[in-house]
């Protein structure tokens, strides 16, 4: 997207805006076009980067910087339609790298949950149960659980998520399967058991 | 093996890689298959039920909480670090160079420049250029003679 094209004038009515329109303001250093930019997308940037961060305090840190970066270039967005996908990748490169550099992921040092199956408060079954499933994601490989962030979490299509992931559907698809697989084959019979009882509720 | 029965197959196959990427709830299948898949869901058995235990299970997962004053804290980041940077740059670029070009129109103008300048310096340059007349045009000519000879 050529931004330097044209004096476009701000956009008049920010929150009915195109990304085209506020990408351009921003490139003007208009801050009220970017902070719309930022009302629209940060939250998801921010859940995402949670997700493939494990929930490590540098969270906020990586996600402000993906903003930052546009910030300072928003001509780095070649189509403002990829505006969403583009912030997600990276940001999620950037959670990536950080991990990569940390000695062993939080996962390790997470504390074991008790045995669900033993405490009888069902809020406390819940808890332990969602910190079980957020264990066992924070465990898939960086491109599987990215893919699932994208997809299954934040709504991304298929086609969303491969600009995004810079890759084919093909491989998003497989990314996912194999996400999902790997989940389903972690969990233990009474894990099981105890999911669908939790469910039913 | 008939047409038909074998669009079914395919059907079938294409459906369960679906069930196995993106779940039971159609709403997230392919918007492009999803009309196509949706009559078939009834045959999808195995994959159907291992499809819905997971998605009970990513389900689980609570969403990340948002911790307030988040976008706050970045525009604020942003106004910090970039608006006052531009201003600072053009203003520490310019006064100095607008300054030099006033001094040297102003030196130009005035015809102080040759007063400024050390006079002995520029004397002895003058010197060095007199001192044997050569220009260098006839020494080169000297020179080719020598050679052709």
């Amino acid at each position: 997207m050529n931004l330097r094209a044209g004096k476009a004038k701000r956009p008049v009515d920010l929150k009915a805006a195109g990304d085209a329109e506020l990408l351009l303001a921003a490139a003007r250093h208009d801050t009220s076009a970017f902070g719309e930019i930022v009302n629209r997308y940060y939250q998801p940037v921010f859940r995402v980067t949670m997700r493939m961060t494990g929930g490590h305090a540098d969270t906020e840190d990586i996600a402000q910087e993906a903003f930052l970066k546009l910030w300072r270039n928003p001509g780095q967005v070649r189509e403002a339609g990829a505006l969403k996908g583009w912030l997600m990748r990276v940001a999620a490169n950037a959670a990536i790298d950080r991990g990569r550099r940390r000695v062993h992921a939080d996962i390790e040092t997470t504390p074991e949950v008790a045995d669900p199956v033993m405490q009888a408060d069902a809020a406390m079954e819940r808890w332990a149960a969602a910190r079980e499933v957020e264990r066992r994601i924070a465990a898939l490989p960086e491109r599987q659980r990215l893919a699932l962030s994208l997809v299954y979490y934040e709504g991304f299509s298929n086609i969303e998520a491969a600009a995004a992931m810079e890759t084919s559907i093909e491989a998003v698809e497989s990314l996912l399967a194999r996400a999902r697989r790997g989940l389903r084959d972690s969990l233990s019979a009474d894990w099981r058991d105890l999911l669908e009882g939790l469910n039913a509720t | 093996m008939p047409h038909e029965e074998n669009m079914g197959l395919r059907m079938k196959q294409r459906l369960q890689a679906v069930l196995a990427s993106y779940g039971a709830d159609p709403a997230r299948w392919p918007a492009a298959e999803r009309d196509e898949l949706l009559p078939h869901l009834g045959e999808a058995g195995d994959a159907l039920d291992d499809a819905r235990l997971v998605d009970r299970l990513l389900d689980l997962a609570p969403a990340p909480a948002c911790i307030a004053g988040m976008e706050k804290r970045l525009m604020a980041r942003i106004s910090r670090t970039t608006a006052p940077a531009r201003f600072q740059l053009g203003w520490s670029a310019a006064l100095p160079l607008a300054a030099s070009l006033a001094l040297g129109i102003y030196l130009g103008a005035v015809g102080a420049l040759d007063e400024l300048l050390p006079s002995l310096v520029t004397e002895d340059i003058a010197a060095m250029d007199d001192d044997d007349g050569s220009s260098g045009v006839t020494e080169a000519t000297d020179y080719s003679g020598d050679q052709l000879s």
